[in-house]
């Protein structure tokens, strides 16, 4: 190599310099969610607790953005190669929890490091992603049987182990992922038919099965019939629905909302966080939050549509389908669409084992993104 | 490099997001623009509570304006039913042992049975504390205030006052706890209306309830998740209910009661001609008197009578029976507008105007009273055929007038056969009798009052055929129409309207409601309503009719030969002309109903007074004479004396009243009821230096609090002595 470089190569190098191609507008989208959330959480929970959740929420990110943006320098087609170390580690987590994991409303599925608390289900999701997309994205074009039935392999067993703590939520989301990572992957039609029917076999078996706790039976079931509600979860969603319904077009005012003031939605800074907004802000503030959303899934479609490889689209696929699944089923369950499973409205909702999880998806797509042309 | 994934396959992913994210947002369009007025309303009642707490009651008044029912704070202790639920049995029981003890130690001797039942008694709103004892020592209630005893709370409650004592027992009524069915019917009241919450249940109390009634303070809680209040939404304060002030003089009125008492004693003393005739038991009676210009009610008496404390904090099932019990006298019963009664001769000037009216005989014929009448072809099949004058006295020659004044029955037994066999109508005599106002309501509105009622020809058919075993006659005789005449057999008139029926005959025929209330005052003063004059109505009564009838009714009172002349002997009848009119009604099996119906001034008048003595004798020996006592002070003969207070409304702390019970203080051996004492704790009001009778003002702190503030004390307890006539 020359020492001294042209001025004209050192600006083609300079262009084609990663960081240069970062996608800000993402970053600010994130950044601009994640806040929106902390606020919505500070609103759930100063009445009781103070600043202390609005604290820690923001430490979370703080840390998250600091993850994403680790996850994004590190060039993930060399991620792509620790993808079995990433994965067999999730894996391995996802057992430990099971052995030495603390038990929170009959889940075990949390690891207590000191205030602390990580739960490995939430980080395995990018992992998979990673996992998945290395896997299916191949110099074959075509994903025949063989593969798909090593794919659900891959994805199936961190899928299992979480069933274990038991965490159904969780596992609807890496079924989600897996189903679209498998038809943007190239899987035939009649093989997705055949996968959706699977899938509600395997949710009427588990359904059926004593895999479950008679209390996330009783959420399922009582999404269909309220009025058989043994334990009060149709409770917990008619406050919900009651409280974005009295929020009407404008909210009743950030901090105003008085059935979020007086907790009548229990976990409302967590899976409960929309009706936090849907109260205080209003059809306008939930529509606008699902808009801020829309705008980050469109960098990810645009990311996707400019990667540089399929492997960089695959990932897009990835965090799109958790995404999107993930908004789609938590709005859905705090407005009644929904049945209640404990799943996270992401960059939104208090948690940091879940943020980082998000912040680490979005880097991956970052990652893609600003190396589109090298 | 791997190949990537074709655009539509991503394409596809876009479509499930745009599907998902529009689906969300079409149900959130729902929730919350759609939907949106029905969920706030929700949240609104889910999330909030409204706590009425009774305003007090307004007051009752006399025509000067003299507090009848007023109200006064009692120390109340109460149970937190839930709270004492959750108490293991022992501890509860104990907790009743030890409130018990303290009760008893305080002069009130409530057993743990009695608590148990309070607690037990369904009458109470399960949501509310239950009273447990009411009137208790301040003492034992600041005690008790300080929250040594679980579940156990104090409150101040008001609760009605009567500082004359069971005067006017009757009318003022009586409150109670409102049941189902009241609530019920006031579910939209705008004063809205609570278990628990009294309601005038009786006489004025319940005529004038939406005017006596407060608006209720109403405060707005909003409770969280776990309902418990976490602040005070709104907060509307209670608006004291508005005072009624009636026509009567209390006065008058105790006067009238202890007098009528009197009378009662008076004729029982009576002795019997005959051994075999019913003895005179004089149980009870009534007494009216009335404006007849006005129709407002200036007395009115019901003997036996009650005592309104005793239905303060609720009336055992027991006792309320016992006080309608016919054995007892059903002291409840107001006689005066509730029963009816045979007016006997009092009916006289009726027939007389009937057939005066109808031209059946002059009022100057001179008609031969030969002491007994008998029915022209009658059939002894049909019913009796011979009538004969009380006691077989034969008048001899009377004319209108003279038949009144002497009460030839004779005279009158032969124009109710006349008026019955001469004309078409059955119902002549009946049909004059209604147009003065018989079997119709007098208008006074006042719960219970009935109307009266007379017989004729096709009433007695139908009421037959109804019920053939009850009414087993189904056919009109002569004889019935004959006894109309004198006001015997089938009719019935309440003392009000006997009265009533009197005024419009000194009046000329003008016929106006009665009337028992003159305003209504609001808690700061001012007059809310005014009730006028009701007319209803002229009776086609001309002068050459109502001469010879006015001049009969004088004569009773002032003819040698009248009725009562005897009975207003000494009364000054050239300044105060009495038209009045005795009577005697036949009970089977009783002494006669001694009756007396009468106006003042005769040309003029001004009362019209009725009084009905139950099984007394003659009404020229009992009742006439007590309506000369009653009109003696209205004619300033003497002076009205001043009603006794039980109890003066704005109590000054004088041991007076426990002195005026005239029980042996040593005596404590039964204290059934007892007497609160004063507290030598109490600061004293500032004392006002002059003794004008000064109408109490109106309390208007709102009911239930818990805050302890020792600075008032409850008036003693109203230990009501009975006038003059204890039974």
């Amino acid at each position: 190599m020359t020492a001294v470089l042209s001025s004209s190569e050192r600006e083609r190098r300079r262009q084609r310099l990663p960081l240069r191609h970062l996608d800000w507008s993402l970053v600010i989208l994130m950044v601009t969610i994640s806040v929106v959330g902390d606020v919505l959480i500070y609103s759930a929970t100063h009445g009781q607790d103070g600043t202390s959740f609005l604290i820690r929420q923001s430490v979370f990110i703080v840390i998250g953005v600091a993850v994403m943006l680790t996850t994004a320098f590190v060039d993930y087609r060399h991620l792509r190669d620790w993808s079995v170390l990433l994965y067999s580690s999730a894996v391995v987590s996802l057992v430990l929890v099971l052995v030495i994991g603390s038990e929170n409303n009959g889940t075990k599925g949390w690891f207590e490091l000191g205030s602390f608390t990580v739960q490995p289900s939430e980080l395995a999701k990018p992992v998979v992603i990673l996992a998945l997309a290395a896997f299916v994205s191949t110099r074959d074009t075509v994903l025949d049987l063989r593969r798909i039935a090593l794919a659900l392999g891959l994805v199936g067993l961190p899928m299992m182990l979480i069933l274990q703590q038991p965490d159904l939520g969780t596992v609807m989301v890496f079924a989600a992922i897996t189903m679209g990572m498998l038809l943007v992957g190239g899987a035939r039609p009649m093989h997705m038919v055949l996968l959706v029917a699977a899938g509600v076999l395997v949710v009427v078996g588990v359904l059926t099965s004593d895999k479950l706790d008679q209390y996330q039976r009783d959420r399922l079931l009582s999404f269909a019939d309220p009025a058989a509600d043994p334990s009060g979860d149709s409770y917990q969603q008619e406050q919900a629905q009651l409280a974005i319904g009295s929020g009407g077009l404008t909210g009743q005012g950030l901090f105003e909302g008085p059935q979020t003031q007086l907790q009548f939605v229990p976990e409302q800074q967590t899976d409960f966080i929309f009706v936090v907004a849907g109260e205080e802000l209003g059809f306008v503030g939930g529509a606008a939050i699902l808009g801020l959303w829309s705008l980050l899934l469109l960098r990810i479609f645009r990311t996707a549509q400019i990667s540089r490889d399929g492997f960089g689209a695959m990932l897009c696929a990835g965090a799109i389908s958790m995404f999107v699944f993930q908004i789609f089923q938590n709005v859905g369950m705090s407005s009644g669409i929904l049945p209640i499973t404990g799943i996270p409205l992401p960059l939104i909702s208090y948690g940091g084992s879940s943020f980082l999880a998000t912040a680490a998806t979005l880097g991956l797509v970052l990652n893609v993104h600003m190396r589109r042309f090298s | 490099m791997e190949p990537r994934p074709s655009g539509s396959r991503f394409a596809v992913l876009g479509v499930v997001t745009v599907g998902l994210f529009a689906s969300l947002v079409l149900r959130l369009w729902f929730l919350q623009v759609s939907a949106a007025p029905a969920f706030e309303a929700e949240a609104v009642t889910l999330r909030t509570e409204t706590i009425y707490t009774q305003a007090p009651r307004g007051r009752i008044l006399d025509a000067q304006g003299r507090v009848l029912v007023g109200n006064r704070e009692s120390l109340v202790v109460t149970l937190d039913r839930g709270e004492f639920r959750d108490l293991p049995s022992s501890e509860g029981d104990e907790l009743l042992l030890d409130l018990s003890r303290e009760l008893v130690d305080s002069g009130l001797p409530i057993k743990v049975a009695d608590l148990r039942a309070r607690i037990d008694d369904p009458r109470y709103d399960p949501l509310k504390p239950v009273p447990l004892a009411e009137d208790i020592e301040l003492e034992l209630w600041l005690k008790l205030a300080e929250g040594g005893l679980p579940a156990i709370e104090v409150e101040r409650r008001f609760v009605r006052t009567y500082p004359y004592g069971v005067r006017l027992a009757h009318v003022l009524g009586f409150v109670g706890s409102i049941n189902q069915n009241e609530l019920d019917s006031r579910i939209d009241d705008p004063k809205r209306y609570e278990p628990g919450d009294e309601i005038g249940k009786t006489g004025v109390e319940a005529l004038f309830e939406s005017d006596l009634r407060g608006q209720p303070e109403a405060t707005v809680l909003e409770l969280d998740a776990t309902r418990i209040p976490v602040r005070t939404v709104s907060h509307t304060a209670a608006v004291p209910g508005n005072d009624v002030k009636l026509t009567i003089d209390i006065d008058l009125q105790a006067y009238v009661e202890d007098e009528l008492a009197l009378a009662l004693i008076g004729a029982r003393l009576q002795e019997i001609e005959d051994p075999e005739d019913p003895p005179f038991v004089a149980p009870a009676g009534s007494a009216v008197v009335l404006d007849p210009r006005t129709g407002d009610v200036l007395a009115i008496a019901s003997y036996p009578t009650y005592d309104p404390t005793e239905f303060l904090f609720g009336i055992s099932q027991a006792r309320f029976e016992e006080l309608q019990d016919k054995d007892n006298n059903a002291p409840l019963i107001n006689r005066a507008i509730q029963s009816t009664y045979a007016p006997g001769s009092t009916f006289k000037p009726i027939t007389a105007y009937a057939s005066a009216m109808n031209g059946v005989r002059s009022a100057d014929f001179w008609y031969t009273d030969d002491g007994s009448h008998t029915i022209e072809n009658c059939n002894d099949q049909a019913g009796r055929c011979q009538f004969f004058n009380a006691q077989h006295a034969v008048l001899g020659p009377v004319n209108m007038s003279l038949s009144l004044t002497r009460s030839s029955d004779d005279y009158y037994y032969s124009l109710g056969e006349r008026l019955y066999l001469d004309f078409e109508s059955d119902t002549v005599l009946q049909d004059a009798a209604k147009t003065w106002g018989v079997a119709a309501q007098t208008g006074l509105a006042l719960p219970g009052e009935v109307a009266g009622f007379i017989d004729d020809p096709d009433f007695r058919k139908d009421r037959h055929e109804q019920n053939p075993e009850a009414f087993p006659t189904s056919f009109w005789s002569p004889g019935d129409s004959v006894n109309l005449g004198i006001g015997q057999g089938d009719i019935g008139l309440t003392p009000i309207q006997i009265a009533s029926i009197y005024g419009a005959f000194g009046m000329g025929g003008t016929r106006v409601a009665t009337s028992l209330a003159s305003e209504i005052v609001g808690p700061d003063g001012d007059v809310v309503r005014q009730f006028g004059v009701r007319e209803l109505g002229d009776v086609f009564y001309p002068e050459a009719v109502a001469a010879p009838i006015l001049q009969g009714l004088r004569g009773v009172t002032i003819n040698e030969k009248g009725t009562a002349y005897q009975a207003f002997s000494g009364f000054p009848l050239n300044n105060f002309a009495v038209a009045g009119k005795t009577g005697t009604a036949q009970v089977n099996g009783k002494a006669d109903t001694a009756l007396f119906a009468a106006w003042a001034p005769a040309s003029t008048p001004r009362f019209a007074v009725a009084v009905v003595l139950e099984e007394a004798g003659f009404g020229s020996r009992t009742a006439a004479p007590l309506v000369r006592r009653i009109l003696e002070p209205l004619a300033g003969v003497i002076e009205l004396p001043e009603a006794r207070r039980v109890f003066d409304p704005e109590p000054e702390p004088v041991e007076e009243e426990a002195d005026a019970e005239g029980e042996d203080p040593a005596a404590d051996s039964a204290p059934a009821t007892p007497t609160s004492a004063p507290s030598p704790a109490s600061t004293t009001p500032p004392a006002t230096t002059t003794t004008a009778p000064p109408p109490v003002t109106t309390t208007t702190t709102s009911v239930t609090t818990t805050t302890i503030a020792p600075t008032t004390v409850p008036p003693p307890s109203t230990e009501t002595t009975l006038g003059g006539g204890g039974p």
